[in-house]
């Protein structure tokens, strides 16, 4: 027998276990950095530049389109990795890998938070990827924007994993994922200001735009980078967070739930 | 006259435990310091109380030599019964087969044992501790190879292994090399940086196996582990999990639906609609289900027949010849070798235990595939709507 350490050091040391697990299976999944890279040059540079002139006069002077898409992109980015990385649980059961982090002497909520600060620790380095475009769209990132970036992005990150977490402890099948993709993940990233600004757009849309929480890191990434931003930076940071908050218990509750 | 009937039937059950119990005692118990010291306490006062008290210690000393104890477990989902009430006492140290049909209730009771179901009824203890109350305790002692693959294909079978020392609360300083132990000790040292999905299925059930035994349990849990594998990794499997019991240290419980691999268990147990129906060793189950008896081709099978009868024996025709049982075999051959009935071709047939489980079980093939799996699903939706937890 093992010489029992304190249940808290051991679910400590799970949850670091189990992020070092998913950062190991991404580094290995050529599949996902090539969309983690593919991803944000599409939206930012194809997307960007086709819909530079058109969208001229629709965006504050001072910001090319390109710059404009800079933060919906990330945020894009944020929404499919995080939301793919939360639903590996989906996987995880499947391939009873589940099964063994279940019959583990550890809590439920930390099997739950070592699969969030995997999750969005591998949806942040993403993120990161999209965020390295900065020069190519003309973005310009000092340390101080960067940090600011840094920071509202990995708050985004273990919302949006969390809210996956949640989704894919009641999914049954991989399947499903593609239903998630079309009614989770581009109604919030296309109601988010990211792509398109708020104001042009009819008024139910523009109230669906206020309750999506994507829309407060879109704009506080855009504060990050010194970009004009409809919100308040406190308000967006502060809304942010209690998101990821509110996703972390959805998630943990969900994931207790489920995993009898 | 029914109830008295019943009344005698209870009164034997009754006995019949208790008996068993006290074989049990008899054989498995190794009495620690101070309950031997309490024992010979009570016995030299010899009063009534003394007596009970004697009980008591030998009651405890058997339950501390026991790695799996279950009292009246039962589970229900919903309108359907799992498991009805199963008593199972698995010694500490034993190697340990659980045999059943399909839908007998053997994977509800691998699901509470292993903390992933709770009992309806009754109670279950693994390495002394409760499922339902010290679940992280029970998980702690207890490596589990379940009947499906649970590796993480897309890691190393060395990261497989270091991540379950780390959830299984291996000390960081140790893990290496209790890692490095267990690979060369299943023979897969060699291949530990490829990739899980490169691997076979034999070297993926001999790499759990490893696994499971990591965090040095006491208790080792296998499901159906040979399903799915050829003969020759069956055997090695059987070979490595004989090996882990024969240090009796670790005490091995496994299910299985392969005879021949509960033959080479200490003790058996056969439940069947959620029941006990069997239990003891191997000789023991094939002892009480059927009788060995001598098959015979000679020159007349009838006058062969007529004489076994006549001796008092029972004698049956069959394709094979005349089938002879009712007594010993070396006795009925030597009678019928005097007689001089030309015997032309003699064997033993002995009952396996795949007659006895035949003969206790029944004949029925049991279509309904993993009814407890099919039913729980439903069942967890009906609880679900009903806002419970399950």
């Amino acid at each position: 027998m093992v010489t029992p350490m304190a249940p808290l050091r051991v679910d400590l040391e799970a949850i670091i276990a189990l992020t070092k697990r998913d950062l190991l299976r991404f580094a290995r999944d050529r599949s996902q950095i090539a969309g983690a890279v593919g991803r944000p040059a599409i939206w930012m540079i194809l997307f960007g530049s086709g819909l530079h002139h058109a969208m001229h006069g629709m965006i504050d002077a001072g910001v090319s389109y390109r710059q404009f898409v800079y933060s919906g992109a990330i945020a894009m980015t944020i929404l499919f990795g995080g939301m793919f990385q939360g639903v590996t649980i989906v996987w995880d059961r499947e391939f009873g890998m589940l099964r063994e982090v279940l019959v583990a002497p550890i809590s439920r909520t930390a099997i739950a938070l070592g699969k969030t600060c995997g999750g969005a620790t591998v949806t942040l380095v993403q993120g990161l990827v999209a965020a390295a475009f900065a020069p190519l769209v003309g973005v310009n990132l000092g340390a101080v924007e960067g940090l600011k970036l840094l920071l509202a992005m990995a708050v985004l990150s273990v919302g949006v994993t969390a809210l996956g977490i949640a989704v894919g402890s009641r999914m049954r099948t991989f399947e499903g994922f593609g239903v998630i993709s079309n009614f989770v993940i581009l109604p919030l990233y296309f109601l988010s200001g990211g792509v398109f600004p708020r104001d042009g757009l009819p008024g139910w849309m523009r109230t669906l735009v206020l309750i999506n929480p994507v829309t407060y890191g879109v704009d506080l990434m855009r504060a990050a980078i010194g970009q004009p931003h409809p919100f308040s930076a406190v308000l967006d940071a502060a809304l942010l967070v209690s998101f990821a908050g509110a996703m972390c218990t959805l998630a943990f509750t969900s994931f207790r739930r489920d995993s009898h | 006259m029914v109830d008295l009937l019943g009344f005698a039937l209870a009164t034997l059950r009754k006995c019949r435990r208790r008996a068993f119990r006290r074989a049990l005692s008899y054989r498995f118990v190794c009495l620690d310091h101070r309950s031997t010291r309490n024992i010979a306490h009570a016995e030299a006062a010899g009063s009534k109380g003394a007596r009970e008290r004697r009980r008591r210690c030998y009651r405890a000393a058997v339950i501390r030599d026991l790695a799996i104890q279950t009292e009246g477990l039962g589970r229900a989902f919903g309108p359907f019964t799992a498991l009805e009430a199963l008593d199972l006492d698995v010694a500490r140290g034993s190697l340990f087969a659980l045999l059943g049909p399909n839908g007998a209730g053997k994977s509800t009771t691998i699901k509470i044992l292993t903390t992933f179901l709770r009992p309806s009824r009754g109670t279950a203890k693994v390495a002394g501790f409760d499922v339902a109350r010290n679940a992280r305790d029970v998980r702690r002692s207890t490596g589990v190879v379940f009947q499906e693959s649970s590796l993480d294909d897309r890691l190393t079978a060395r990261e497989n292994l270091l991540l379950h020392a780390a959830i299984f609360g291996v000390p960081a300083v140790e893990r290496r090399s209790r890692v490095e132990e267990h690979l060369s000790w299943i023979g897969l040292a060699s291949v530990a940086d490829q990739f899980v999905r490169t691997f076979s299925g034999g070297m993926r059930r001999r790499l759990e196996i490893a696994r499971a035994l990591t965090h040095e349990p006491e208790v080792l849990i296998l499901d159906e582990p040979t399903v799915g594998l050829d003969p020759q990794t069956r055997r090695v499997v059987w070979d490595h999990l004989l090996q882990i019991a024969s240090s009796r240290e670790r005490t091995v419980f496994v299910t299985t639906h392969y005879m021949d691999e509960a033959e080479r268990c200490d003790d058996v147990a056969i439940i069947d609609h959620g029941r006990l129906i069997a239990r003891g060793s191997p000789r023991a189950i094939v002892g009480k289900a059927g009788t060995e008896k001598l098959v015979i081709k000679s020159e007349d099978d009838v006058r062969l027949a007529l004489a076994a009868e006549a001796l008092g024996f029972v004698a049956e025709r069959s394709a094979l010849g005349v089938e002879v049982s009712g007594d010993r075999c070396e006795t009925m051959l030597g009678r019928l070798g005097d007689r001089g009935l030309g015997l032309r071709e003699v064997s033993i047939v002995r009952p396996r235990l795949e007659d006895a489980f035949v003969a206790l079980t029944g004949r029925d093939i049991r279509d309904e595939p993993d009814v407890g799996a099919g039913n729980q699903r439903a069942m967890r939706t009906q609880l679900r709507a009903r806002g419970r937890n399950v």
